[in-house]
């Protein structure tokens, strides 16, 4: 049985290469801008063809590692539970523990000494755009 | 011979024999594209289904450790339960034979119910210390395993299928849907470890409003995992029902509300229906909607039971219904989905002020998985 969780080398190695990818991209088409400034029309025609399409591969290969990595977060997300107390209304949040249920009683409340009760058990929302 | 670097210092320059090389190699690339096209685009996809097959092989595998760890740890067996497990990963459920479909809804149900009988022994063999909450969260941590061995195996056999008759047809099935099948894996990934925890999941949405109608008053038990209880609202008798908390369970709720008409000779207001329903994209999650009819999903026969009922009494049955994804569905609860559960409140109160009078009876049926949530 497979216990490891998939490798993510090729991932860092496919950053890595889009970024060297990128950055050349763009030297080149910095450098057929200058060949451009010297009249040389022929070489900033080539230069800036293949540049673009560097550019494009390169910002098309990082939108989907983007797109990947993006879901990572949402695996990791963490789970609260809200313990409320009926009487004073004080409210007490901290990390869902094992045994944790909505309605379950939730030792003595800090500020008048009633029982509380969790009210809610909900899972933390990541600090990202809405999907 | 090929500058190796043109005169503003770039490897390969424009020069004419380079622009002769650069010509031809279009040209081949062209003819190649053109005989051998389709099998490049097949080689792409099986890469990337070969990439997706390798993940849920190890979130299958993740989903049955946990399965494991959990069974060991709550249900402390004697013997290792690793081949029963296994067996229990496999098992499957066959459907009535629909060619004559009268009575196919009782021949659907009685296999459900043996079917649920057997994992539950099953589940209580392999976990013999569990406590009955305990049992429900391991049955549905095992179907959530059950279900990622399920979708891990069919994904693995177009792409092997894929591959045996390099047919593109068969690839491009499995590719296309691959996404969507990712993310209903992420979700299950979600479900199995709310499950091992006995966190609510956002299916329970139903369950929590009546939870909430029920907190503080005497709670009966009905039929197979269902309890009620008895509260008044504006001066009508309102008898809240769900499934059994706080461990993983849905219960039967036809044949309790199948009950509680016959209890009351039939003389029911109304039935208001509350359950989580699947969101279309863009709609927010947690938004509310109003609507008529049986709000439950299942394999149908619970639903058959109540409109059954409901038919024959002449009893108006009304839903509401808490928005959300299929993902999020068996996720834990997020907090939009938990606060839904108050403005479900204000919304049954505003329906029972404006369908019933005084003295009415109304039953609210909060449909949905209760795990993490009591009563």
């Amino acid at each position: 049985m497979q216990t490891r969780p998939p490798s993510n080398i090729y991932l860092y190695l496919m950053i890595v290469f889009s970024i060297a990818v990128l950055g050349y991209s763009v030297w080149m088409l910095y450098t057929g801008l200058l060949s451009m400034k010297e009249g040389n029309m022929e070489n900033f025609y080539y230069t800036a063809f293949i540049s673009l399409v560097g550019i494009m591969l390169a910002l098309s290969s990082l939108t989907q590692i983007r797109r990947r990595v993006s879901i990572l977060p949402r695996l990791g997300a963490r789970v609260l539970t809200v313990a409320l107390c009926d009487k004073c209304n004080f409210k007490v949040m901290r990390n869902f523990a094992a045994g944790d249920y909505v309605f379950k009683e939730a030792g003595k409340c800090q500020q008048c000494n009633e029982t509380m009760y969790i009210s809610q058990i909900y899972q933390e929302e990541p600090k990202k755009k809405q999907d | 011979m090929i500058p190796l670097f043109s005169a503003t210092g770039l490897p390969l320059g424009p020069s004419g024999d380079l622009n002769t090389i650069i010509s031809l190699l279009m040209y081949l690339s062209f003819i190649l594209f053109m005989f051998f096209g389709q099998k490049i685009q097949v080689r792409l996809m099986l890469l990337e289904v070969d990439g997706a097959v390798k993940r849920l092989e190890y979130m299958r595998n993740d989903a049955k450790l946990l399965a494991l760890k959990t069974v060991k740890e709550v249900g402390k067996p004697k013997e290792d339960p690793t081949p029963e497990l296994n067996m229990m990963l496999e098992q499957f459920l066959i459907s009535p034979e629909g060619m004559d479909p009268a009575g196919l809804v009782w021949k659907l149900d009685h296999i459900l119910n043996v079917r649920d009988m057997k994992f539950k022994d099953d589940v209580k063999k392999i976990a013999p210390e569990a406590d009955e909450s305990q049992v429900n969260n391991l049955e549905n941590l095992i179907e959530a395993s059950q279900a990622m061995n399920t979708i891990y195996r069919i994904v693995r056999h177009f792409y092997l299928l894929g591959k045996k008759t390099s047919s593109f047809y068969i690839i491009l099935q499995i590719q296309m849907i691959l996404p969507l099948v990712m993310q209903e894996a992420e979700a299950l990934i979600g479900a199995a470890r709310a499950f091992s925890q006995g966190q609510p999941i956002g299916d329970g949405a139903g369950a929590l409003v009546a939870a909430k109608l029920m907190r503080g008053k005497e709670k009966r038990k009905l039929d197979r995992d269902i309890v009620a209880a008895e509260t008044m609202i504006e001066g009508r008798r309102v008898i809240p029902l769900k499934a059994e908390g706080p461990g993983g369970n849905v219960g039967k709720p036809g044949d309790a509300m199948k009950r509680i008409i016959e209890e009351s000779n039939g003389k029911i207001a109304m039935v208001i229906m509350v359950d989580a329903a699947l969101k279309l994209e863009g709609d927010k999650t947690g938004d509310l909607s109003e609507g008529i009819g049986a709000a439950i999903g299942g394999p149908g026969t619970e639903r058959f039971k109540i409109e059954e009922e409901a038919v024959r009494h002449k009893i108006p049955v009304y839903a509401i219904i808490v928005k959300e994804s299929i993902m999020e569905a068996i996720a834990p609860m997020k907090k939009e989905i938990s606060e839904a559960a108050e403005l479900v409140l204000a919304r049954i109160r505003k329906l029972i002020l404006d369908r019933t009078k005084e003295g009415d009876i109304v039953v609210v049926a909060g449909i949905g998985n209760t795990v993490g949530i009591g009563q």
